[in-house]
């Protein structure tokens, strides 16, 4: 399916709902509704790959911080391949267009899937800005007060004694560990002499994957001394 | 001796860069490392309001890898720059920064795995470490690894790394395959190493190829752009499953292709990729012959047109003094490398032939087996076609275990090089104590 005639669907759609058309480019849009501008990118990708969703959703937003909205819009056939997540948190939108019921039922021809959060572009707006700074600057002063007051002596104290604590617990578990894995080895040479014994054998440690292995003797060797 | 025996059944620990992915995990686990894919997510230009979610530590490092990376994948604006495969090539260059720092990244996501647990046991004094890299690695590779380490285990208090030591990847696959004298023919994604192996690597006689998986990929996009799916060329994933469902190693190309040619239905296939995208190759099933001769043999002329319309590009390269050859065939890779080796011990070099890595792995539908063939069929058919006598007395083998391999082999060797054996440079070997 041609851009071409997807770019038609979609400027007509458009119009007929207000908004002003300000820039065209090849797979482009760019049309002002109210004092908002919003971005429309226009693929005729009927299967999207998620790779190819990936490029197209970065290619949006690129200038993203241009405009107020962002949209990228997909073939009808596309709706079950949008992950809507991923366009949420990249705060870009998605609307479908369907070009055989452009001629049928105009209004139709185009649906907004997911919609696109807008951002506030910095343009005038200087005193709300300066008005939030000094709040800011109030609550920070605050902050400093409530820290000096509070006394960090006594924390210190605390956190030093709690440290201490977790010291002698630590200690104590690494004994645990120690006592049980004696009692583990005491355990497993008790099983291994009654295996070799029926061998009538010496060695016999070695896991299966070592074992019977040439190389095994080839690079002790390399020690300057055998086995 | 025994003590050191006892010790290393425990602590001996490999990690294996490959450039798919990486490997790695102590002597503890067997038969099966740990897998993640060789990548890092740069967490680059993340919104503000994001950046209060994510670990001060892992900010100040500004990069993940693993199953940390889905995590930020939706929030870094540019995740196609900011994902990124440091070893697609095998080699890392001196200056490529960003590379070093998700092989840092990559090997401290294993250890953090596994450090907490060993940490607490009472006869732990650090792992011996064994590090598997190309067997073209350049020196500053080797030595920037080890510097890599050092950094890690001063990060860990010096407490998580005893000694280090580097591997290459075909001695470890050697080793793993109890193959003390053998040639091993490595075949990754981005080239391809012979190396000739008596009671270790042989350097003199290592041939390396500029080509591998990723040659395989590129004929396989070609293909489908001629088969009218010029947008699904595009996706690496597409061309990815196209390239293992469709591709063939032809017995001999020019009878493939024509019995092909003359009967499109017996070789046309259909490949689905998803519920809804189904790629299918009917006119153009010949060229199913292409994807795996491409790794054989580059050579032949079908391929000629692709290299002179600017479509393929086969080239030696020259990275420090090792050429990397573009169209050396398989054959005359395998006999430069034997007859590089010498004489007295070509004999025993030529008579276990070893294959390893994921380049290697095609197979033969039923009903194909007149004019498709393995790995293992096809070097013994080009062999015999150039040396008849030669190829009598070539014994040729798969390993078991392609992805593993390797991590086993630098495994074992971790546990059997004594510790008093400090590195060496002339000979590559032994440990390097950190502290
Ligand atoms: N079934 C298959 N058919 C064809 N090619 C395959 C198949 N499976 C894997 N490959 C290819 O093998 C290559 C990866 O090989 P492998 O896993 O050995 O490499 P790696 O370990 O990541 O890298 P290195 O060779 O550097 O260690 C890729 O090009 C991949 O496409
Ligand atoms: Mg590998």
């Amino acid at each position: 399916m041609s851009i071409e005639i997807a770019k038609k669907v979609l400027e007509e759609w458009f119009a007929r709902r207000g908004l002003r058309l300000e820039y065209e480019g090849e797979r482009e849009l760019v049309l002002i509704e109210g004092n908002n501008k919003v971005y429309v990118r226009i693929s005729s990708e009927e299967f999207p790959t998620e790779s190819y969703i990936i490029d197209e959703l970065s290619a949006a937003m690129k200038n993203r911080l241009k405009y107020n909205k962002a949209y990228i819009a997909f073939p009808r056939n596309a709706r079950g391949l949008i992950n809507g997540k991923l366009f949420k948190s990249h705060w870009v939108g998605v609307y479908l267009y369907d070009v055989s019921s452009a001629l049928s039922d105009p209004d139709r021809a185009v649906e907004e899937l997911i919609p696109s959060i807008p951002i506030q572009l910095p343009q005038g707006g200087n005193e709300e800005i300066e008005k939030r700074l000094s709040e800011i600057e109030k609550t920070i002063a605050e902050l400093r007060s409530a820290v000096d007051g509070l006394n960090i002596k006594t924390l210190m104290r605390d956190v030093a004694e709690l440290r201490e604590k977790l010291l002698r617990m630590e200690s104590t578990i690494n004994d645990l560990i120690n006592r049980v894995s004696r009692l583990e080895r005491v355990g497993i040479t008790a099983a291994n002499t009654a295996q070799v014994s029926t061998e009538g054998g010496g060695g016999g440690e070695l896991p299966d994957f070592l074992s019977d292995n040439p190389w095994i003797e080839v690079l002790r060797r390399r020690g300057g001394g055998g086995g | 001796m025994i003590d050191e025996s006892k010790y290393k059944l425990n602590y001996v620990y490999a990690e294996d860069f490959g450039t798919g992915y990486f490997k790695y995990g102590p002597i503890t686990l067997r038969d099966k490392p740990y897998m993640i894919q060789s990548r890092g997510l740069f967490l680059r230009d993340l919104p503000e309001s994001i950046k209060l979610l994510v670990p001060k530590e892992v900010l100040e490092r500004g990069v993940v890898v693993g199953d940390e990376i889905p995590k930020y994948l939706s929030s870094v604006r540019d995740a196609i720059r900011n994902l990124r495969y440091p070893l697609k090539d095998g080699i890392i260059r001196k200056e490529d920064e960003d590379s070093w720092r998700i092989v840092k990244e990559l090997a401290r996501y294993g250890f953090s795995q596994f450090y907490p647990e060993f940490a607490r046991r009472p006869d732990f004094k650090g792992f011996f470490l064994v590090v598997a890299l190309s067997a073209l690695a350049p020196d500053y590779m080797r030595d920037r690894m080890i510097e890599i380490h050092r950094e890690l285990d001063n990060e860990f208090d010096g407490k998580l790394l005893q000694a280090v030591t580097i591997i290459d990847q075909p001695f470890a696959v050697a080793i793993a395959e109890k193959a003390v004298t053998c040639t091993v023919i490595e075949a990754g994604h981005g080239n391809i190493q012979l190396v000739p192996i008596s009671y270790g690597p042989i350097r003199e006689g290592i041939v390396a190829l500029n080509r591998g998986g990723a040659e395989a990929n590129a004929i396989t996009r070609e293909i489908l752009k001629d088969s009218g799916y010029g947008d699904l060329a595009k996706d690496e994933y597409v061309v990815e499953i196209v390239k293992r469902n469709a591709g063939l190693v032809p017995r001999n190309l020019d009878e493939a292709v024509k019995k092909a040619r003359e009967n499109p239905d017996k070789f046309s296939i259909k490949v689905k990729i998803n519920p809804l995208v189904e790629v299918e190759l009917r006119d153009t099933a010949w060229m199913r012959f292409l994807i795996g001769e491409i790794i054989f043999n580059p050579k032949h002329e079908v391929f000629t047109s692709y290299i002179q319309q600017g479509r393929l590009v086969i080239e030696d390269v020259t990275v420090g003094d090792m050429v990397f050859y573009g169209e050396m065939d398989m054959a005359e890779a395998l006999i430069t490398s034997i007859r590089k080796v010498p004489v007295e011990i070509q004999d025993k070099i030529m008579s276990t032939i070893i294959l390893s890595g994921g380049a290697f792995s095609w197979s033969v539908p039923p009903g194909l087996e007149d004019v498709a063939v393995n790995s293992v069929d096809k070097i013994k058919i080009m062999v015999s076609e150039r040396l008849p006598d030669l190829a009598t007395r070539l014994s040729i083998s798969m390993v078991k275990d392609p992805q593993f391999s390797v991590w086993k082999g630098a495994i074992i060797y971790g546990y059997a090089l004594p510790s008093n054996v400090k590195w060496n440079e002339r000979t590559k070997e032994g440990w390097y104590y950190l502290h």
